[in-house]
């Protein structure tokens, strides 16, 4: 039983790092009595005590904040009566409930993180519980409990990994159903990645990141390092201080809703033109709606949301990653015609503040002959007044952020140069807008995919000019053209701030990077394949594999897998009925005796082979000579054996053929 | 001394069969036991040679031997000597008893008391005797032939179950054949036939001979059929009694001391088959009103000789 | 009540003999497909269930994993079975013969379950319904003796019922299962009476109750004689020694038993029944008496004697009186 202590701790332990902390010290508390009820140091809780701790644990519960229902809150329940049950697990029965909630668990757990490493883990517990399973059934009592142990660990592994070929099976043929209901997944799950804002230091927290934010695998040619802007999100609204997407902030219903109406998208408002770009993306849980994809993404694959900004979006925050496929075409013209409530949007301002930047506006646009010119000089003046780009900018207060950046400090990363060059867009009357997202990414080749870290987050411009529609204009450029060119690490090599946080990560350690690559490209795989398997992926599958998806033809297909796995196991497992091997030259004597047999001279089991064949000469003299030699060489094997066996048991071969 | 083992044994029968006419089979059965350093028990009627036999294998061996009448008031001093009161010391001193001898007849030997039984048979498996708290060695080699009655005879104590297992092999010579029983007829007496024995074996050349049968080869094969038999006799159904290890060990031995009587070096099922009767028939006991000896000729017939797996 | 009775009757008759036609009775068995019934267990409904919600999470929240798991989970129930049923299969049952006994004693079975070579055998469970049960592992032994009792009513023959030996290793997730008809009879003696009628047995014109002395035994005192040379010290008469100064030795004799019969035609009451056992009582007390007994029944004389040999035959004889032998 204490073997089902110790599954019930594997099982539980990854939980602690997603669940109430409370629960911990709940759950040692349990686990030690446990150890002294089976050390016979204490005796199982009496029902005042049990009823005192489930009292204790549901109150826990309602006083932890989880929001019912929700799986956080269903999880931490089930963990609660998990650990609970062991105290009071006497019988058999009992401890079947506690290994059964304990698959179900581990299930559970894979609600959290789906990573390979936790799938892996989930292996080992499936391992544990199982070596459990078979352990309560019966009690060996030739082995000692270290003896049985392993023994039942080996066979848990036997069988699981036996079963792995019927579980693919059905993991590939089982229908998949949309779900049936919804459950709040998460109560307060965490957001990481690209947020619906940005204030002037929002993306460099990012930049400090080495976390992967998604992987693209490319259909066809993959575009050039500095062609790859992931657009996000696209924020229209300034406040003086901060970037948002409208005047307020919508929650993820209000911004489906907008999404399906007035900022709806329209694909007539587009010229498709130029060479597609197709790719599936895969994105790590972020717990926040938004997908990144090259502007503009023409078709798209899956159940997304799309807007009038060309955005991509997630019906739900993602909680578990998400594979979108979709084909871009990065030189189609955009909203050429600019409808009237997008020009609002990408023209506003606040009413005071910044007055330097308006004045070097109105100034500069005065001066410049047309849009584009005006543009350039603004590019230009980044460049020649000897801007800096850095992962360190300087705060810059809450007030007159942009005149802050443009007149006095003069040094900022991409949001700096995003913002402030739309800000002066806008006061010279031009509409132009922020686009937030991610630009480059680390290409594997071990895996021929593009991984995109948080690193690569990045925030550019769209300036709308007449005829042309949206144009993208990085401002970064300007000032930090390897920006884009060969990423971050070498745009801010000489300051020395790549990762500087991070002074474990891998990234520091050039000589460990093939292997990290080789360790991502598995992940990746696993992402893509394992997790990824939906309804689409598995149509897809099945048209490739079968032709066409006829339910008699894939019904076949699944019993003609499932009997080669049926036959495969009853060989493997030496179920057909295998007799006791007999000693080859056992059996040419029975056959020896059948011949004889046949002729007359039959011999009783009682008749040894000597005895024998003294009476079957004096019956068959013909073959007297034969019959002796055959004897002799057989007893010489049997019972003074010859140094080459082999040798007599061909000799026996040729006499018994002399005789038939 | 290996070479002139076979020769040896030829010569040692040769003289042996000059005395007891016409009973091959057992001669080479009593000189098997003796071989395997065990003890022998002759079953027979009365005038049946059975002291001939004990007598011809003493003197062939060149043994020291003495012969014992068990009658009901023999006492288990008697047997194993006894510490005597000699007036002019006034002190006791062991005079050992006939039992210190290096071939033992014990004659009739279920006419005497159990007491008495149970003195020799202790003596036979501890070889060595106990008197008045000191311990005497008894001689080596140390070989008894014990004869009896058929158990029907009245005014007889039956060995019991446990103690018969003490001896190695039982035997019964039965009524001589025609021939053999003309020649006796004609005046050819064994026991006269005695007195022009040779002597082809001494102590020495025993005991080497003794120490060859450890060494006749048994393989898996062998041992397999020995164990195939062995189980038969352990069905309940079979036998009410079926053969003890130590029954099982001295089927093993017998058969090797049988093969080196036929000069070879490993034995063969017909070597297990030639002792079987004569090493289980007084170990097992039937279900059925079937004697030992019978019912140890029906296993015999039924277990399998050949078969049996490799590895 | 009596009609639905004799139907449920008549569909038990008929199960036993379809079970019989498919199991015939033999010495020995060796379980094969044809022999092996297997079902799941309960335990295993509950991990459908398990299977089930697992299946419905895994849709709701469209997690591979959690398939998987679901998945995984339905694979071992179903693997689980092709264990549990190969766990029985090629198990070899001998029967090794029902040990005598007493009529209302237990009858003992031994049955010898063997595996095959390279197989290994598991939480092997024998039963008798209702009456006992037997839980073994062949893992190490090739061979294994197991003893199992089951009650018995009158004397005579004793033939077992058919034998129920199942399974549920490795996770108890099925239950596999087969019943052995074992071809073996054991015999049942007469149940012996407390207290056996004491003139029965008395000795055909015997002199004592002891039987006839034999003079120089050791057993009990009978008087002293003269000094013989020879005699061990531990017969001389000491006490007369000191008074007498002469030496002289103690004599004992030992009692040679003489037949007794126990004879059916003595018994003085009626009833065949009650005569058995009287006769049983006497036999065992004569055996442990250690004497020398004869048994003489209507149509069968069995010879005195002794021994444990003797009295097996002594009952035999009692308990297949007036038994139809088969």
């Amino acid at each position: 039983m204490i073997w089902l202590l110790a599954a019930q701790l594997v099982v539980m332990l990854p939980f602690l790092f997603d669940l109430p902390l409370w629960l911990l010290p709940v759950l040692v508390v349990v686990a030690w009595w446990r150890l002294r009820v089976l050390a016979g140091a204490a005796s199982q809780p009496g029902n005042v005590v049990k009823l005192l701790l489930i009292g204790l644990g549901v109150g826990g519960l309602l006083l932890s904040g989880l929001r019912f229902p929700s799986l956080d809150a269903m999880a931490t329940l089930l963990l609660l009566g998990f650990a609970f049950k062991s105290l009071e697990v006497v019988q058999r029965r009992d401890a079947i409930v506690v290994i059964f909630i304990g698959y179900f668990l581990v299930a559970l757990h894979f609600l959290y993180t789906q990573s390979l490493t936790a799938a892996l883990y989930g292996m080992v517990s499936m391992v544990v519980l199982t070596g459990v399973l078979v352990g309560v059934q019966q009690a060996i009592t030739e082995f000692s409990t270290g003896q049985s142990v392993r023994f039942n660990l080996r066979l848990a592994v036997f069988m699981l990994l036996q079963c792995l070929p019927l579980m693919m099976v059905i993991f590939v043929f089982a229908p998949r159903i949309a779900p049936l209901w919804s459950i709040p997944l998460a109560s307060g799950q965490t957001q990481t990645g690209m947020t619906d804002r940005m204030a002037p230091g929002d993306i460099e927290k990012l930049g400090k990141s080495d976390e992967l934010a998604f992987r693209v695998t490319f259909k066809g040619k993959r575009p050039a390092q500095h062609e790859l802007y992931w657009q996000g999100l696209v924020l229209n609204h300034f406040d003086g201080h901060e970037w948002r997407q409208f005047d307020r902030d919508y929650d993820v219903y209000q911004l489906k809703t907008a999404l399906m109406s007035h900022y709806r998208w329209q694909p007539e408002r587009m010229q498709v033109q130029g060479n597609p770009v197709a790719y599936e993306a895969v994105y790590e849980t972020s717990g926040q709606p938004w997908l990144f994809t090259l502007s503009p993404a023409v078709e798209v694959e899956g159940d997304v949301l799309r807007g009038a900004d060309y955005r991509v979006m997630a019906q739900e925050a993602l909680q578990a990653p998400f594979l979108l496929k979709a084909v871009s075409y990065p030189a189609t013209q955009r909203d050429v015609v600019l409808p009237e409530y997008l020009r609002t949007l990408a023209l506003g301002l606040p009413s005071t503040g910044d007055q330097r930047s308006r004045e070097l506006a109105q100034r500069l646009r005065r001066e410049a002959g047309s849009e584009q010119v005006y543009i350039d000089k603004v590019l230009a003046r980044f460049h020649d007044l000897a801007f800096e780009y850095t992962l360190n900018p300087p705060t810059l207060g809450d007030k007159d952020t942009i005149d802050g950046f443009l007149f006095d400090s003069k040094r900022g990363f991409c949001a700096h140069y995003a913002g402030s060059f739309v800000f002066l867009m806008r006061a010279a009357g031009i509409p132009a807008r922020v686009v937030v997202g991610y630009q480059g990414g680390e290409w594997n080749a071990a895996g021929q995919y593009l991984a995109v870290h948080q690193y690569d987050a990045h925030a550019w411009t769209e300036v709308w000019l007449a005829g042309r529609g949206w144009v993208r204009v990085d401002p970064t450029t300007a000032v930090a053209p390897s920006r884009v060119e060969q990423g971050l690490e070498a745009a801010v090599q000489a300051e020395g701030s790549f990762l500087a946080d991070s002074v474990l990560s891998a990234r520091k350690m050039p000589w460990l990077n093939g292997v990290r690559q080789q360790f991502d490209a598995v992940q990746y795989g696993w992402r893509r394949w394992v997790l990824g398997y939906d309804r689409e992926e598995q149509a897809a599958l099945l048209k490739s594999a079968l032709g066409d998806l006829s339910v008699g033809k894939v019904a076949l297909f699944a019993g003609g897998l499932f009997a080669a796995i049926g036959l495969f196991w009853l060989l493997a497992l030496g179920m057909a009925q295998r007799r006791q091997p007999e000693a080859p030259e056992h059996r040419l004597y029975r056959r020896f005796c059948e011949a004889l047999a046949k002729r007359g001279a039959r011999r009783e089991p009682g008749d040894a082979p000597g005895a024998f064949a003294h009476q079957a000469a004096e019956h068959l003299p013909a073959l007297a000579e034969v019959i002796r030699e055959f004897t002799q060489v057989y007893e010489g094997i049997c019972y003074a054996p010859p140094a080459d066996g082999r040798v007599a048991t061909r000799r026996l071969k040729t006499l018994l053929g002399k005789i038939r | 001394m290996t070479t002139a083992a076979p020769q040896l044994i030829q010569a040692t029968l040769a003289q042996l069969n000059k005395v007891i006419h016409g009973k091959e089979q057992q001669v080479q059965l009593a000189l098997t036991c003796l071989l395997a350093n065990g003890h022998l028990l002759l079953e027979d009627l009365p005038g049946m040679g059975k002291t001939t036999l004990a007598h011809a294998l003493a003197h062939v061996c060149g043994l020291e031997y003495k012969r014992v009448q068990f009658t009901s008031d023999l006492l288990p001093a008697d047997l194993i000597g006894a510490s005597v009161f000699e007036q002019q010391s006034g002190r006791f001193r062991f005079h050992p008893g006939p039992v210190f001898s290096q071939v033992f007849l014990a004659d009739e030997l279920n006419r005497a008391t159990p007491k008495a039984q149970s003195a020799l048979l202790e003596a036979m498996e501890e070889r060595q005797v106990s008197v008045d708290g000191t311990t005497h060695p008894l001689p080596a080699p140390f070989f008894v032939i014990a004869t009896q009655n058929p158990q029907s005879q009245s005014g007889t104590f039956p060995l019991p179950e446990s103690q018969l297992d003490r001896f190695l092999i039982r035997l019964s010579l039965g009524y001589p054949n025609p021939e053999a029983e003309r020649a006796l007829l004609k005046g050819r007496n064994g026991r006269v036939l005695l007195a022009s024995m040779q002597q082809v074996l001494n102590e020495s050349r025993l005991k080497a001979l003794q120490s060859l049968v450890p060494q006749v080869k048994m393989t898996d094969n062998l041992l397999d059929y020995v164990q195939r038999l062995i189980a038969y006799t352990r069905q309940t159904e079979v036998c009410h009694l079926g053969l003890s290890p130590r029954g099982a060990l001295a089927l093993v031995k017998s058969a090797q001391a049988w093969a080196l009587l036929q000069a070879r070096g490993h034995v063969l099922p017909e070597d297990v088959q030639a002792v079987f009767v004569a090493v289980a028939g007084h170990r097992i006991i039937g279900r059925q009103e079937s004697q030992g000896e019978q019912l140890a000729r029906q296993i015999l017939g039924k277990v399998d000789v050949v078969g049996g797996g490799r590895g | 009540m009596s009609s639905g009775a004799d139907v449920a009757n008549a569909l038990q008759a008929q199960l036993d003999g379809w079970l019989r036609q498919r199991l015939p009775s033999a010495r020995a068995t060796t379980l094969n497909q044809r022999k092996i019934f297997i079902v799941p267990s309960k335990t295993a409904l509950g991990l459908v269930g398990v299977i089930a919600l697992l299946f419905l999470l895994g849709i709701n929240f469209q997690n591979s994993l959690v398939y998987i798991i679901s998945f995984w989970l339905l694979a071992l129930l179903l693997l689980n079975i092709f264990y549990t049923w190969r766990n029985l299969a090629g198990l070899t049952l001998t029967a090794m013969g029902v040990e005598p006994c007493f009529a209302g004693e237990k009858a003992v079975l031994e049955v010898a379950l063997s595996r095959p070579v390279k197989q290994t055998k598991y939480a092997l469970e024998l039963a008798w319904k209702g009456e006992d049960q037997v839980q073994v592992d062949l893992i190490s032994a090739q061979t294994l003796r197991v003893k199992l009792s089951h009650s018995t009513e009158g004397r005579g023959y004793f033939k077992p019922p058919r034998l129920q030996v199942s399974t549920r290793y490795p996770t108890g997730l099925a239950v596999a299962w087969s019943y052995v008809y074992l071809d073996v009879q054991g015999l049942v003696y007469p149940n012996p009476v407390e207290k056996a009628f004491q003139p029965i047995g008395q000795s055909h014109g015997g002199t004592t109750d002891d039987g006839l002395e034999i003079a120089g035994g050791t057993s009990d005192f009978s008087g002293v004689r003269d000094y013989q040379h020879g005699d061990g010290p531990k017969r001389i008469h000491w006490a007369k020694f000191a008074q007498t100064g002469k030496l002289y030795t103690k004599t004992f004799v030992d009692y040679a038993s003489h037949d007794l019969w126990l004879d059916w035609d003595e018994l003085p009451m009626p009833g065949i029944e009650v005569r058995l056992s009287h006769l049983c009582r006497k036999v065992l007390d004569f055996h442990q008496e250690q004497r020398q007994y004869g048994l003489k029944l209507p149509g069968k004389v069995i010879a005195p004697g002794k021994g444990e040999a003797h009295k097996a035959r002594c009952l035999q004889a009692l308990a297949l009186f007036g038994v139809v032998s088969e």
